[in-house]
C-alpha cells in the first residue's frame, strides 16, 4: 500500500509540474531577408489554457489583417506562422526559438501572458528579430528586458490603464478599494500600479489585497475575505476563465450587488460567456471596445464581423495592428531591424484602436483607454443596434498620453538607474 | 470570528466536491489497482452533458438524474474495452493510456463545443441566500451541494457496507486473489466499480457546473487535488478520502483568509507531511 501511495504521489507531483500539457520542440538561429522573398511573421500566443479566447482572438486578428492586406506587403507575400505557447514561458521560449531558427521569421509578435512575452522577447533579442509584444505588462519595455533594437509594445501597460481608471474608481465606485489579483506577474504589476494610483486620489485607499492562482475555479473562500476588509469597492484583476468563475460565484453571494466591482481587463468573449445578468452593474476598462465611434475602429470591426460573425474582443486588435504596422513598414522598404526601428519610432497611425502613437523613448504604444459599464439586457435593447453584443457601453474615454503612462523622463531615469 | 466561521463553511463546500472525485478515484484504485488519469476529463464530460441538458431544460434537475447514469455507461464501456487489457501490466501503461484518453476527451469536447466555456444555470428554486448566523449569508445552492455530496457519500457507504455486492467489492479491495479463488466472477465487479467511480465523477460535474461554468480543461487542476486527497486520506480508505477532502478544502479556505498567496500550496505541503510521517495516509490501512 505504501508503494502504491508513493506511486500516486509521484504521479501527482509529475502532473502538477506538467500542468497536464504536452510541450512543443525548438531549434537554432538566423534570419532571412529578400525583396521578393516571403515576409515571415511568427505569432506566438496562448491557444490553450485559461486565456484561450484571447489567444484565438489574436490569431483571428492576425489572419484578418493578412487577408485584408491581400496577403502581401509590397511585393513580398506574407507568410503567417502561428504557434501555441500554452501560457508557459518554457514553451514560449522553445516555440520562439523554432520560429527564429527553423522558420527564419522576419518578425515576431503575439502573447496574452506577461510571463510568456518576456521569453519571446529574450529569443528575439538574441536573434535580432523585431518583436511586437501584445499583452499588458510593465516589464517588456523596461530594463533588463527592453532591447531598443527590437522590442515594441502595442498593448497598454497595466499602469497606463490603472492611472486612467483610478480617478473613475475612487470618484464613482468607492473610496476603500479591495484588490483581488492573479498570483503572477500581471497581478503584481497591477498591485504596484493600484497601490500607487489609488492613494493619489483624494480620500481613497487600498483596503486589502488577496491573490489567487492562475486557473482558479473556486473563488468562494475569497468572498468573506473581501467583505471582511470593509471595502466599498472591489477591483478584480483576473482574466479569462478566472474572471468568468469569479463573477459567477460573486453573483451567487450577491457580492457584486453590495460592492461595486471593477475589472482591470475586459474582453467581449468573457462578457458573452457571462451574459447580461452577471455583468450588469460591473465596470471594466479596455483598450478596445467594438462600437466606439471611430472610422478606423469600425473598418476593423466590420471586417472582423464579416469574417467571424461576431464583433472582435479586445486582444485581436493588437495583432491586427501589428501585422498592419509590419506590412506598411516592409512595403516602404523598412524590412531590417534598423530601418524598421527608424520607421516605428514616433509613428502616429490610426488603425484598429483608432489614433495611436509609438513613442520613441520605450517603443510603447499610446492609445485611448475606455471605462465600460455592464448593461442589463433591457438597457442594451434600449440602446438599439446590436443588443446581443452591446453588453457594455463606454462611460468615459481617457486619451492615450504621457499623463497616464510613465513619462519618457521617468523611463530614462529608470534606464539610467539600472545602467540600461 | 464570523469571518473564520464563514471560511470554514466555504471550505467544507470546496472540500465536498473534492471528496466526490477522490472517492471515485479511490474506489477504482482500491479494487482495480489502476490509476485513472482520465478521471478529471470524465468529470469534465459529465459537466458538459449537464450544460447541454440544463440549457435545454432550464435547470440541472434532469441532469442530476441522467448524467450519472450516462457516465456509468460510459465508464462501463471504457472498462470493458480500453481498461481491461491493462490489468496486470505495468502501471506506466495505464498512466499512458489514460493520459492519452484525457487529451482525446478534451480535444473532442473542444471540437464539439468549442474552446470557450459554457454556462450552466443554477436552479431557480435555490437562487437565494441562507443566513447561518455567521454574519454573512451563504448561497443556498452551495448548501445544496454539501447536502447532495453527503447523500452520495452516505449512499455509497451503505452500498459497500450493507449489500452483498458491496461486501465482495470490499473484500476485493482487501485481497482480490482470494476472491477469485472463491469462484467470484471478479471481472463484473471491476466493471461495476469503474462505472460507479465515473458516475460519481459525473455527479461532481453536475454539481460544479452552476458554480464555475464548464470548460474543456476544468478537470486538470481538480484532478491533481483529488490525487492529493487520495494520498492524504489513505489508499483505498473510504472515510480517508472524505476526511482528507474536507480537511484540504477547509485548510485552503482558511489560508485564503490570512495568506491567500500561499493557499494553493497548502494541499501539497500536507501531502508531503503525510507521506513523510504517516505514509499510509490519515485513515489508510496498515
Amino acid at each position: 500500500m505504501r508503494a502504491k501511495a508513493g506511486l500516486l504521489a509521484g504521479v501527482t507531483v509529475l502532473v502538477a509540474a506538467c500542468g497536464g500539457t504536452v510541450a512543443g520542440s525548438g531549434g537554432g538561429g538566423g534570419d532571412g531577408q529578400g525583396s521578393t522573398e516571403p515576409l515571415k511573421v511568427g505569432v506566438i500566443t496562448g491557444l490553450t489554457g485559461a486565456y484561450v479566447q484571447l489567444g484565438e482572438e489574436q490569431r483571428n486578428g492576425a489572419e484578418l489583417a493578412v487577408k485584408l492586406l491581400g496577403e502581401k506587403a509590397g511585393d513580398r507575400p506574407i507568410e503567417l506562422i502561428v504557434r501555441d505557447d500554452q501560457l508557459k514561458p518554457d514553451i514560449a521560449l522553445r516555440e520562439a526559438q523554432a520560429l527564429v531558427q527553423e522558420e527564419q521569421v522576419d518578425f515576431l509578435t503575439g502573447c496574452v501572458s506577461a510571463a510568456t512575452t518576456l521569453a519571446v522577447n529574450q529569443v528575439a533579442s538574441q536573434a535580432g528579430v523585431p518583436y511586437l509584444g501584445t499583452c499588458q505588462t510593465e516589464q517588456l519595455n523596461r530594463p533588463p528586458n527592453y532591447d531598443e533594437a527590437i522590442t515594441y509594445h502595442l498593448a497598454p501597460t497595466p499602469s497606463q490603464g490603472i492611472n486612467s481608471a483610478s480617478p473613475f474608481i475612487c470618484e464613482n465606485l468607492g473610496q476603500k478599494v479591495f484588490l483581488l489579483l492573479p498570483d503572477y506577474a500581471f497581478g503584481y504589476e497591477q498591485e504596484a500600479a493600484y497601490t500607487t494610483a489609488i492613494p493619489e486620489q483624494s480620500g481613497c485607499s487600498v483596503a486589502g489585497t488577496a491573490y489567487f492562482p492562475l486557473g482558479t475555479t473556486d473563488f468562494n473562500p475569497f468572498i468573506p475575505t473581501i467583505e471582511g476588509s470593509g471595502a466599498d469597492a472591489l477591483v478584480y484583476g483576473g482574466v479569462g476563465r478566472d474572471q468568468v468563475s469569479f463573477l459567477r460565484q460573486a453573483d451567487q453571494f450577491g457580492l457584486t450587488d453590495r460592492i461595486p466591482t471593477f475589472l482591470t481587463l475586459e474582453d467581449l468573449s468573457f462578457d458573452q460567456e457571462l451574459g447580461f445578468d452577471l455583468i450588469d452593474g460591473t465596470y471594466a476598462m479596455a483598450a478596445f471596445w467594438w462600437n466606439v465611434d471611430d472610422e478606423n475602429v469600425q473598418t476593423y470591426v466590420e471586417a472582423y464581423r464579416e469574417e467571424y460573425d461576431t464583433p472582435p474582443g479586445g486582444y485581436g486588435v493588437y495583432l491586427y495592428n501589428a501585422l498592419n504596422l509590419i506590412a506598411s513598414a516592409v512595403e516602404e522598404g523598412n524590412d531590417t531591424p534598423e530601418t524598421f526601428r527608424d520607421w516605428m519610432e514616433g509613428r502616429e497611425v490610426s488603425l484598429g484602436q483608432g489614433d495611436m502613437t509609438i513613442r520613441e523613448c520605450d517603443h510603447q504604444a499610446l492609445a485611448p483607454i475606455y471605462i465600460l459599464e455592464g448593461l442589463a439586457a433591457d438597457e442594451a435593447e434600449s440602446r438599439g443596434g446590436d443588443a446581443e453584443f452591446g453588453l457594455r457601453e463606454v462611460v468615459e474615454t481617457v486619451p492615450g498620453s504621457e499623463e497616464t503612462a510613465p513619462t519618457c523622463d521617468e523611463v530614462k531615469e529608470e534606464f539610467q538607474r539600472v545602467g540600461g | 470570528m464570523d469571518q473564520l466561521l464563514s471560511q470554514l463553511v466555504l471550505g467544507v463546500v470546496s472540500g465536498a466536491l473534492l471528496v466526490l472525485l477522490a472517492l471515485g478515484l479511490n474506489l477504482i484504485f482500491g479494487l482495480l489497482e489502476f490509476i485513472n488519469f482520465a478521471h478529471g476529463a470524465l468529470y469534465m464530460v459529465g459537466a458538459y452533458l449537464t450544460s447541454y441538458l440544463a440549457v435545454a431544460t432550464g435547470t440541472i434537475w434532469l441532469a442530476l438524474l441522467v448524467v450519472p447514469v450516462a457516465m456509468a455507461l460510459i465508464g462501463a464501456g471504457l472498462e470493458r474495452t480500453l481498461i481491461r487489457p491493462m490489468y496486470g501490466r505495468d502501471q506506466v501503461d495505464a498512466l499512458l493510456l489514460t493520459f492519452g484518453l484525457t487529451y482525446i476527451l478534451i480535444e473532442g469536447v473542444r471540437y464539439v463545443a468549442g474552446s470557450g466555456g459554457r454556462r450552466v444555470p443554477a436552479p431557480e428554486i435555490l437562487a437565494f441566500q441562507v443566513n447561518l448566523g455567521l454574519g454573512r449569508p451563504v448561497p443556498a445552492y452551495l448548501l445544496f451541494v454539501v447536502l447532495a455530496v453527503a447523500l452520495v457519500v452516505g449512499g455509497l457507504w451503505l452500498f459497500l457496507q450493507k449489500t452483498n455486492v458491496g461486501l465482495i467489492v470490499r473484500a476485493g479491495i482487501r485481497d482480490h486473489i482470494m476472491i477469485r479463488a472463491l469462484g467470484v466472477r471478479f471481472d463484473r465487479y471491476r466493471t461495476l466499480v469503474f462505472a460507479i467511480g465515473i458516475a460519481v465523477a459525473g455527479i461532481a460535474g453536475v454539481l460544479t457546473g452552476p458554480i464555475t461554468g464548464v470548460f474543456p480543461e476544468m478537470g486538470a487542476d481538480i484532478l491533481i487535488l483529488a490525487f492529493v486527497v487520495v494520498v492524504v486520506g489513505g489508499m483505498g480508505s473510504f472515510w480517508g478520502a472524505v476526511v482528507a477532502g474536507l480537511l484540504i478544502g477547509v485548510l485552503v479556505s482558511v489560508t485564503t483568509l490570512y495568506a491567500s498567496v500561499y493557499a494553493g500550496i497548502v494541499p501539497f505541503v500536507l501531502m508531503i507531511l503525510v507521506m513523510t510521517f504517516r505514509p499510509r495516509g490519515l485513515l489508510g490501512a496498515t
